[in-house]
């Protein structure tokens, strides 16, 4: 299991949220600074799966390219640790558990 | 449970007949794995590499500015005629093709021009991406790159590679033979029965060395990063062990998503 907290404030079904890592499909760049990782949907759709947007620091093209596939080999590892004794904060706003470089992460539902 | 994850960054490359009055068919993700963005006749492309190779002797049919290079291959002088079989890298000379209007078609300059060629439909354009650059897109959305669980690797199988014309079909421009694998995932934002896939455009004769290339792979214990399989950076392409120590070049990767 793998957590992501994205706020300050656990207020929102976006602000904490628990995936299976055995659950996770995959990872692409999507933007200059941001890659997504997608999970199957809390929802259960098959075609629309919850993403978590990590975005890292902005800069030029080479750096932003650098950066975006440090905050996805940051995930990797997160998602390959095994914690039988409890999850894992892959990130956490609160605990500052920011791997990577990353900045921030928004988590989307069924997307 | 770990597993390896694997990331392919894409690379443009097409290879197709020559068009006399110059303006090419528009480049796309489908076609050849990359979408160049306009590029004026006063600068170089950082990344676009342009070759002509001639498949007939043609009189008086080179620009003086092409002309002066060497052969792109062996390093030989070139004139103002062709020589079936010579190589010239029309991307060296600045204004030699441009592309305008945001529709990704190379525009190469005839002889009319000193930097320009006249070409015919049995010569083969090589057109291909060799650095990581904002100049052929995408780089950064999505088809740029994949990263997957090994978990998802489906299946690799073999596609027919015949791009090129006449005695150069399904050629690499200094005449080394190609062939193309797909490699199948599930796809990595969907559940069901979707599938993205990778296109390797390769050396040929490599289709069991690809296999065993991903089986190494998929079977590795790198658990802390992901595994680089291929792409493109600033200074050149990246290509794992795996493959290169087999032999394998890679000069495609075209990434499809679901």
């Amino acid at each position: 299991m793998i957590i992501f907290n994205s706020h300050a404030t656990i207020s929102s079904t976006t602000t904490l949220n628990m995936y299976r890592t055995d659950q996770h499909f995959g990872m692409e760049s999507t933007g200059a600074n941001v890659a997504k990782m997608h999970f199957k949907s809390a929802v259960n759709h098959i075609d629309a799966p919850d993403f978590v947007a990590l975005t890292s620091t902005n800069g030029d093209d080479n750096v932003d390219q650098t950066n975006r596939i440090a905050s996805m080999d940051a995930m990797v590892s997160k998602l390959n640790t095994v914690n039988k004794k409890g999850f894992v904060v892959a990130f956490s706003e609160i605990e500052s558990v920011k791997p990577g470089g990353i900045l921030s992460i928004a988590v989307t539902l069924d997307s | 449970m770990k597993q390896p994850y694997l990331y392919f960054g894409r690379k443009g490359y097409q290879a197709t007949a020559g068009i006399v009055n110059g303006v090419y068919g528009a480049l796309t993700n489908a076609n050849s794995g990359m979408l160049p963005i306009n590029k004026a006749n006063n600068v170089l492309s950082p990344s676009l590499r342009v070759l002509i190779k001639s498949t007939t002797g043609v009189d008086s049919v080179r620009g003086s500015v092409l002309a002066a290079l060497p052969d792109f291959v062996d390093g030989s002088d070139l004139t103002a005629a062709t020589i079936a079989g010579e190589v010239v890298n029309v991307s060296a000379a600045v204004k030699s093709y441009t592309i305008t209007g945001n529709d990704e078609k190379l525009r190469i300059l005839d002889v009319s021009d000193t930097a320009g060629q006249t070409v015919i439909v049995g010569d083969t354009i090589y057109i291909e991406e060799m650095i990581f650059d904002a100049t052929v897109l995408p780089i950064n959305t999505v088809g740029a790159d994949l990263a997957v669980p090994a978990s998802a690797f489906i299946a690799a199988e073999p596609l027919a590679f015949t791009e090129g014309v006449g005695v150069n079909a399904g050629l690499y421009h200094d005449g080394t033979a190609l062939d193309a694998t797909r490699l199948i995932f599930k796809s990595a934002n969907k559940a069901g029965a979707a599938v993205d896939t990778v296109d390797l455009v390769h050396t040929a004769n490599k289709y069991k060395e690809v296999c065993e290339a991903m089986q190494a792979i998929c079977n590795s214990n790198i658990y802390e990063d992901m595994i680089k399989v291929h792409h493109l950076t600033s200074k050149g392409q990246v290509l794992h062990n795996a493959f290169s120590s087999r032999g394998i070049d890679v000069k495609r990767c075209l990434i499809t998503r679901a």
